[in-house]
């Protein structure tokens, strides 16, 4: 097996360390060496590091029999502590949106300042019946006759008659 | 679950919880309950192992998922107060004084180190150096792509030396 700091994605990784830092060394020379050898040093520190972290780590496991047995235990109390107080939850947070809409709902600001203001239809009649003090100066004699239409047979003021009595007329007498 | 299979986890059981305390961020409780609920769904059959890859490149993508999970439940319980509900508030350690008392420096360091490094590249790393994982079964456990986990093993190793240097430790 290679040792855990090879690059285990590169293929020269069971010739050791060195497959991990060859790929970026380039031609062999002086630097390139050195720098080989500082990434040797480095990657053993760092081998060394993780495999006391691991072995402290492992030694401070507990059991699995330990574990196993909670988790037993978990499995026979399906309703644990958060689902007794989901139904508290909810019945909390409905309360609180329906308080949140009542206050929405009255709020006086809201009323005047958001929703829309109603116009004053109880002023409309009487702006509607307003007549001007001087308004008689604009009736003017015969005014009936700009304002009315005129219709055969009824409307005596225009002197029109009603041309079928004319005839009538005429056609008594011998 | 078989017998084979509960024996396989057993033996895989402390190699598990360094993964379990690695993906917590080195929390041991919340590790525990992770690794606890883990086991409940191999025993339980909600996980399956299907031999597509070897049984602890699957339990270590079990442990992963949960331990995710986990994190994202936990943020929607604080968001949603329910935390305060409860009424027992458990401000988690990330290590307990008694804990570190056995620790040696080059290890806290390490292990301060890795913490500081963004969660792909630091579980990337530990996969592949502390459980001595290819960056392909990495890429598996963690369900991302070979690529992606080589990049993140480069940048990782990298970032981890600087960390290591500053703290004097490499």
């Amino acid at each position: 097996m290679s040792g855990p700091w090879d690059d285990p994605d590169d293929p020269r990784a069971g010739q050791g360390a060195a497959g991990d830092t060859a790929a970026g060394a380039g031609p062999a020379g002086h630097d390139s060496g050195r720098d080989l050898a500082h990434d040797l040093h480095d990657l053993r520190d760092l081998r060394d590091g993780f495999a006391a972290l691991r072995r402290q780590e492992e030694n401070a496991a507990p059991s699995f029999a330990t574990l196993a047995a909670a988790a037993a235990r978990r499995r026979r109390q399906p309703h644990g502590r958060n689902r007794r107080w989901r139904p508290l939850a909810v019945a909390a947070a409905t309360a609180a949106a329906v308080l949140g809409a009542l206050v929405v709902g009255t709020s006086p600001w809201l009323r005047t300042h958001v929703l829309p203001s109603t116009p004053p239809l109880g002023l409309a009649p009487s702006l509607s019946a307003w007549r001007p003090a001087t308004d008689f100066l604009l009736r003017t004699p015969a005014q009936e006759i700009l304002t009315t239409s005129p219709t055969f047979g009824r409307d005596r003021s225009l002197g029109l008659g009603n041309p079928l009595s004319t005839l009538r007329d005429t056609s008594r007498r011998p | 679950m078989s017998a084979d299979s509960a024996q396989q986890l057993e033996d895989l059981h402390p190699a598990s919880f360094g993964w379990a305390l690695a993906c917590c961020r080195w929390n041991r409780e919340e590790a525990e309950e992770v690794l606890q609920t883990a086991y409940l769904k191999v025993l339980d059959g909600k996980a399956r192992y299907a031999g597509r890859s070897s049984f602890r490149t699957w339990l270590f993508a079990v442990i992963h998922r949960t331990a995710a999970e986990r994190r994202r439940s936990r943020w929607l319980r604080l968001l949603a107060t329910a935390r305060w509900l409860d009424g027992h508030p458990r401000p988690a350690p990330a290590a307990t004084p008694e804990a570190l008392a056995g620790e040696s420096e080059a290890t806290l360091a390490l292990r301060l180190a890795l913490r500081e490094l963004p969660a792909r590249q630091r579980e990337v790393l530990h996969l592949v150096f502390y459980h001595d994982l290819t960056v392909e079964a990495a890429a598996q456990v963690l369900g991302i792509s070979a690529g992606s986990a080589r990049t993140h093993y480069h940048r990782g190793k990298a970032a981890l030396r600087r960390a290591l240097a500053l703290r004097g430790q490499a």
